[in-house]
C-alpha cells in the first residue's frame, strides 16, 4: 500500500488540532468548522495513495479543507443567495460558546473571528504558521498580491478593534 | 494608509526585498511615528500567535468523534460491539486506551471506537470514493450535501477517523484556555463554574434553533439507530416519544455534550417550524415527580428527574413546555 496506512494515519492525527484551528479560520464557526474538519478528513483518508508521503501533509489537507469550505459556500449562494455568517453574528456566536471573553487571547481570537471573510485563513497562515505570500496563496486559492492586501487590512483592523476595546 | 500598512506586513511577513526592507528600515530610524507602528504591529502579531496557539490545546469534542463513528448509513453501521477498528497507535500510544478515553465518565462517546484495537487497517482506501448522486472526476468536488448524516459513510474509514479522534483527546489536555471556542459546553475556565449543564444545554439551543438546514445530525428516518447510539453513548435507554398529539414533529437527533457528560438532543419540530429538543443525559439518583420551568436568557426549559436521568424539554418562549414535558415522560 502507498503510501503507508499506518504513517498516514499519525500524519492525520498529528494534523487535526492545526487542521481543526485552519477549518475555524475559515468557516468562524465552531461547530462548522468540526463538520469541515470530518469532511476533510474522510475525504484524506479516501485519497491517501494520492498523497505524496515526501510533501508534507498540513498544506494538502488545508487546500482540501478549502476546496471543501469553497463548494460549500457556492452551494449556499446558490440555495439561499447569501454567503457565510455575517462577521456580527460570528463575534455573537463565538461570545455565545464563551460566555464571557474574560482572557485577552480570548478578546483577541473573538475580534479575529469577527474579521471580514478571508481574512482570518490569511492571517493564521502567514502570520502564525510562518507561510510565504505564494503558500497562503497557493493553499487558498487567490493571488498573492490578495494575500498581501488582506494581511495588511486584516493587521489594521484588529488594531483598530483592539484598541476600541481597551479604550 | 493603506499602503503604509501593506508596507509593514510585507516587511514582517518577510515579503520584502533587502533593499525594501532596508529602505523602510532607514525611514522608520528617522520616524519615530512609523517606528512605533511596525512595534506595534509585531506586538498584534505576537497576541494572534498567542491566540491562535490557544485553540490547539482545545480537546476535541467527543461529539465530533462520535459524528463519525455514528452516522454511518443503516445497513453499513458500524457496531461498537463487534468494531472493525484498525489499529490506531499512531503515536505509539498504549494499544488500549480506552479507559483513559473515557475520563472516568462511563460512556463516554468515542470509547466504543476505540475498543477492540488490533485489527488491521484495510487495504482499499478508495472504496467509495465516488459520493452517490454524483459521479466525482475531480477530487475537489465535495459530496452531495454538507450535512454529515447526510454522507454516503463508508463505515471502516469513519471508525477508523473516530479513533484517531477519540485518540487525540487522549492527548489533548485538560483546561484549555479557549476549550470553549470550539466546545461550548465542555469544561469551562475560571469564572464559569457556576454555569450548569442546562445552561449549555441553552447555548446549543440557541445555536443549533437557528440550523433549520442543519438540525439534525441523525435524521428522524433512523429511529432504531438513534435509540441505540444515544442510549448507548449517554447511558440512558429510552424510546423517542411520539409527540405529534402535542404538535411537535420528530426531526431527528444530535449528541451533544453538557456538563462533561454525554447528552442527547432529539428535535422537534412545530407547524410553524419552531425547533423545541428534549434533552436527556445521565445522573445519579431517584425520580422526583416535579416537573420544573427555568428561563434561560430566551431559552425556555422544563426539567423532570427519572431513575437515573435528567431530562429538560427545550423550547421557545410561549410554547406549552409543561405540557409537552408531561406527554414526553409518560413515553420515554
Amino acid at each position: 500500500m502507498q503510501p503507508d496506512a499506518t504513517d498516514f494515519q499519525a500524519e492525520l492525527l498529528a494534523s487535526l488540532p492545526r487542521l481543526r484551528r485552519f477549518a475555524l479560520s475559515l468557516t468562524r464557526h465552531p461547530s462548522e468548522a468540526d463538520d469541515l474538519v470530518q469532511m476533510t478528513c474522510e475525504r484524506a483518508i479516501t485519497n491517501a495513495p494520492k498523497w505524496n508521503p515526501e510533501q508534507p501533509l498540513l498544506p494538502w489537507l488545508y487546500t482540501m479543507g478549502r476546496n471543501l469550505w469553497t463548494s460549500e459556500m457556492r452551494k449556499r449562494q446558490v440555495r439561499t443567495g447569501e454567503g457565510t455568517v455575517p462577521a456580527e453574528e460570528a463575534a455573537e456566536l463565538v461570545s455565545h460558546a464563551g460566555g464571557e471573553e474574560n482572557t485577552r487571547a480570548g478578546q483577541v481570537m473573538a475580534q479575529i473571528m469577527a474579521l471580514p471573510e478571508g481574512l482570518s485563513s490569511v492571517l493564521l497562515l502567514v502570520s502564525v504558521e510562518g507561510h510565504s505570500y505564494a503558500e497562503a496563496a497557493a493553499i487558498l486559492d487567490i493571488p498573492a498580491g490578495t494575500v498581501m492586501s488582506r494581511m495588511s487590512a486584516a493587521r489594521a483592523r484588529l488594531r483598530a478593534a483592539l484598541a476600541g476595546e481597551a479604550a | 494608509m493603506v499602503d503604509r500598512m501593506e508596507r509593514i506586513s510585507a516587511y514582517l511577513d518577510g515579503e520584502m526585498s533587502a533593499e525594501d526592507a532596508a529602505r523602510l528600515e532607514a525611514e522608520a530610524a528617522a520616524d519615530p511615528e512609523l517606528a512605533a507602528e511596525i512595534e506595534a504591529a509585531g506586538a498584534l502579531d505576537d497576541e494572534i500567535g498567542l491566540a491562535f496557539d490557544a485553540l490547539l490545546d482545545a480537546p476535541l469534542p467527543p461529539a465530533l468523534a462520535a459524528t463519525v463513528s455514528a452516522t454511518t448509513t443503516p445497513g453499513t453501521r458500524v457496531e461498537p460491539a463487534t468494531p472493525t477498528v484498525p489499529a490506531a497507535t499512531p503515536m505509539g500510544e498504549d494499544p488500549a486506551p480506552a479507559p483513559d478515553v473515557a475520563r472516568a465518565e462511563p460512556g463516554v462517546p468515542g470509547q466504543a471506537a476505540v475498543q477492540g484495537q488490533g485489527d488491521a487497517l484495510p487495504e482499499t482506501p478508495a472504496m467509495g470514493a465516488i459520493p452517490p448522486g454524483g459521479a466525482a472526476p475531480r477530487e475537489e468536488l465535495p459530496p452531495p450535501v454538507f450535512t454529515p448524516a447526510n454522507l454516503d459513510r463508508r463505515p471502516i474509514f469513519s471508525a477508523s477517523i473516530a479513533a484517531v479522534l477519540a485518540l487525540l483527546m487522549v492527548g489533548a489536555g485538560a483546561g484549555a484556555l479557549l476549550t470553549r471556542v470550539f466546545a461550548p459546553g465542555t469544561e469551562l475556565a475560571d469564572g464559569h463554574a457556576t454555569r450548569g449543564w442546562m445552561d449549555e444545554i441553552a447555548d446549543y439551543h440557541r445555536v443549533y434553533a437557528r440550523q433549520v438546514r442543519h438540525l439534525a445530525e441523525v435524521p428522524a428516518s433512523e429511529q432504531d439507530h438513534i435509540e441505540a447510539w444515544l442510549g448507548k453513548e449517554t447511558g440512558v435507554p429510552f424510546s423517542v416519544p411520539d409527540l405529534t398529539a402535542s404538535g411537535f414533529t420528530f426531526q431527528g437527533a444530535r449528541l451533544l455534550v453538557a456538563g462533561g457528560k454525554p447528552v442527547a438532543q432529539l428535535l422537534y419540530t412545530d407547524a410553524g417550524g419552531q425547533v423545541m429538543a428534549l434533552c436527556v443525559l445521565a445522573r445519579e439518583g431517584e425520580a422526583t415527580p416535579e416537573f420544573t420551568p427555568r428561563s434561560f436568557d430566551g431559552v425556555e426549559m422544563v426539567r423532570w428527574l427519572a431513575p437515573g436521568a435528567a431530562w429538560v424539554a427545550v423550547g421557545e418562549p410561549g410554547m406549552d413546555l409543561d405540557a409537552v414535558a408531561r406527554a414526553a415522560a409518560q413515553e420515554v
